[in-house]
């Protein structure tokens, strides 16, 4: 496989060179090598050949980055991008993993900051991206506090793509025909699932099958009952997750499973199956990311402006507000350290990454990690709703599972599961991550 | 011809190639992965060689005792239910019923169908709310048997067996058919003659003749149950809280989830074991039953 690759490169290659050394200035070849790279590309057109991995197969985005790759092809005849779409799971868990552990990832890839990216950014197989971005400016261009989990040792290393927060999307239609209250607080949150039971409404969507989908309702909870500044210094391993806010998150969610919010057979179903409910109109409320938004604001589905999002509701006594959210920028789009040509990679990468920020905004699918200027009218107005919801943010923390590494991971969703199963306490939860996170830390220091 | 099978230098020409590859992807990467056992590595940085310690890890794991459980009962449903189903099939079929070809296809269709179709087929049969199972169950009055199939810890690893045990009925059933078709049919006839009825024949004379396709079969089917995956993972990706886990499984979120390159080779090499030692047993059982 490997011999393969390598004898495709060899003969990429020379077909570059023969081609190179047929046009017009094919007679400087020889002088070419001895230049600086960027020079040469930019005076004699030589050919660059990049390779951009995303994660976008589906039509709506895949379009998105098909346009920008054109746009960036016609702006430079002499690059030629090849893009190769994924799809998420697959690339997030297996493709990229595979071929980052080499180095023999795209010149331009999708990644994931925090834990996700660590070894290999420790590998050596990610680009350091100071340099570059201060010769160009790049901060200028960014929002605050977006490149935090691209960031490792005081180094950058991703560029943010997108930024989310989680909110509660209500269904308003279902909540005036059962004549319940729009929750604020976490005790009026139990008393409208109570009411939605008690009409054999599920009263909330949930695939616990997949532990993500439970950890964004508990770690949703962990920022109203732990507040976000704890949160964010706890699971960074500087402070303890073994905190009573922490067991009081935990203990909240089992009371919402208790009360019957969640579907029958919860942990039998998907996230996908289960939020497809919801979208069809017949789950009332959901907690998401603010990539929901763009499925309530898709033609295909029922439930179109029909979509009020709130806050979590808070919890009495806890110590993070109703404006500390879920959330940050954790998608990120990173260079291979083997690229051939940084300088052309990394204009590619800030173009597409700032072309898909408002793009990717103007469907409803995430808030911008850049300064963009869209038209308000372009914009998907339940994403509009959360971005009037976050405008006094005080506080973000991630989703545990992109802040977490290696096996403090799968412990995560296997000690969530348990709690929904009722096998694992709430103090069992609490102290269970507090190992978890323990034991890959000593892992790492070893 | 003769020479030529005589001449070793010719069959070592012949057969080289065939070896060469099948050490090359087959033998090598055992080696390779029981190389990798022995070491710390979560797959991308320095790995560091820590000797059995994997090894001792995976024998403390409660969760792998839990996995290896599970496929050994997997194994044994194969053995003491699919296997037996397969055979009344094969010997009904092979005793020749009207439809015999339609029948005989008919049970084969998901051998051919993709297990992550069957997983999806089935996904929607449990289903809690509107699920084929649930639904057939409340439309007869059998509301108390409705159950969250997948989503239970007391059921979840029993609804993962029945499409496993299901899906390859079929296979077997073609093998045992193909068998009792084999024997030449005086033999049949002359138990007829006899007097043998249908019942007898079938016990006395055609599995007794086709006891090493049973031999097979029940290797195949050990050795299918202790590497499971596809229909699992899609089911209930182990879960509800590793109700449903085995060991391949397990494997897989090691390497991919976890990132415990090391440990999860050393699994690999428990599962590679454990495969060879099961076959060793059953041939050992066989050879037995075959002397008497």
């Amino acid at each position: 496989m490997k011999a393969k690759k390598v004898l495709g490169f060899v003969l990429a290659g020379t077909m570059i060179a023969a081609l190179a050394g047929c046009g017009s200035t094919g007679g400087t070849a020889k002088e070419k090598t001895d230049t600086d790279k960027k020079e040469s590309s930019k005076e004699s057109g030589e050919d660059i050949n990049l390779t951009f991995w995303h994660i976008w197969p589906d039509a709506e985005m895949g379009e998105i980055v098909d346009s920008y790759v054109e746009k960036f092809e016609e702006e430079h005849p002499n690059v030629h991008i090849e893009a190769v779409a994924t799809q998420e799971v697959e690339y997030q868990n297996n493709k990229l993993k595979v071929a980052a552990a080499t180095g023999s990832q795209g010149d331009v890839f999708v990644c994931w900051g925090g834990g996700y990216a660590k070894n290999y950014v420790e590998a050596g197989n990610v680009l350091q991206l100071d340099e570059l971005m201060e010769k160009n400016n790049t901060k200028d261009d960014l929002l605050e506090g977006t490149l935090t989990y691209g960031t490792y040792d005081d180094k950058v290393y991703g560029l943010p793509l997108k930024q989310w927060a989680g909110a509660l999307f209500c269904n308003e239609d279902l909540f005036e025909e059962y004549n319940v209250k729009i929750p604020e607080t976490f005790d009026e949150l139990l008393e409208a699932v109570k009411a939605f039971r008690a009409e054999e409404v599920t009263p909330m969507a949930l695939g616990a099958k997949d532990g993500w989908h439970i950890g964004m309702i508990q770690n949703a909870l962990a920022v109203r009952t732990e507040g976000a500044d704890y949160m964010n210094r706890a699971l960074q391993g500087e402070e303890t997750l073994d905190t009573e806010g922490i067991v009081k998150s935990a203990e909240l969610l089992c009371e919402l499973n208790e009360a019957g919010a969640f579907p029958e057979g919860t942990l039998g179903l998907g996230a996908e199956e289960a939020q497809e409910e919801f979208y069809m109109g017949m789950v009332p409320m959901y907690y998401g990311g603010s990539w929901v938004a763009s499925g309530c604001d898709s033609d295909e589905n029922d439930i179109q402006g029909k979509i009020k999002a709130v806050p979590m509701p808070t919890v009495d006594g806890g110590k993070g507000g109703v404006n500390s959210f879920s959330g940050g920028a954790i998608d990120m789009i990173m260079l291979n350290a083997n690229t051939k040509y940084p300088d052309m990679a990394y204009e590619f990468a800030v173009g597409i990454t700032k072309y898909m920020s408002e793009e990717a905004y103007k469907i409803g699918d995430s808030l911008p990690a850049w300064k963009v200027d869209v038209d308000e009218s372009e914009v998907s107005p339940t994403l509009k709703q959360i971005e009037n919801l976050i405008k006094n943010a005080d506080g973000y923390v991630l989703a545990w599972d992109t802040f977490l590494e290696g096996t403090a991971i799968e412990k995560h969703y296997e000690l969530l599961q348990g709690l929904m199963a009722g096998t694992t306490t709430p103090e069992e939860f609490a102290a269970g991550m507090q190992e978890a996170q323990l034991q890959v830390k000593r892992g790492d220091t070893e | 011809m003769e020479r030529a099978l005589r001449d070793k230098k010719a069959i070592c020409i012949f057969v080289l190639p065939a070896l060469i590859w099948f050490c090359a992807i087959a033998l090598f990467p055992v080696f390779q992965s029981a190389g990798y056992s022995l070491l710390d590595w979560d797959g991308v940085t320095k790995a560091k060689f820590i000797g059995a310690a994997n090894y001792i890890k995976m024998f403390q794991d409660p969760l792998f005792f839990k996995s290896i459980w599970n496929s050994i009962l997997l194994a044994a449903a194969s053995v003491f239910i699919q296997l037996p189903v397969s055979m009344i099939l094969a010997l009904v079929l092979a005793g020749g019923v009207r439809g015999e070809n339609f029948y005989r296809n008919a049970f084969f269709v998901p051998v051919i169908i993709s297990g992550t179709i069957i997983a999806h087929l089935w996904l929607k049969i449990y289903h809690p709310s509107y699920g084929l199972l649930n639904m057939g169950l409340g439309a007869v009055g059998l509301d108390a048997l409705q159950r969250e199939w997948l989503g239970d810890q007391g059921t979840a690893l029993l609804a993962c067996f029945v499409p496993m045990v299901w899906q390859y009925i079929g296979y077997h059933m073609l093998l045992f058919y193909s068998a009792a078709k084999s024997i030449s049919p005086e033999i049949i006839e002359a138990a007829q003659v006899d007097g043998a009825s249908r019942f007898q024949t079938a016990v006395r004379v055609i599995i007794p003749m086709i006891v090493p396709m049973i031999k097979a079969c029940v290797i195949f089917a050990i050795i299918g149950s202790l590497k499971s995956f596809d229909l699992i993972y899609i089911l209930t990706n182990g879960g509800p809280v590793h109700a449903s886990e085995v060991p391949s499984l397990l494997m897989y979120k090691k390497i991919f989830v976890t990132n415990e390159y090391g440990y999860a080779s050393a699994i690999a090499i428990f599962i590679i074991l454990e495969c060879l030692v099961f076959t060793f047993i059953v041939q050992k059982i066989f050879n037995h039953i075959q002397k008497d």
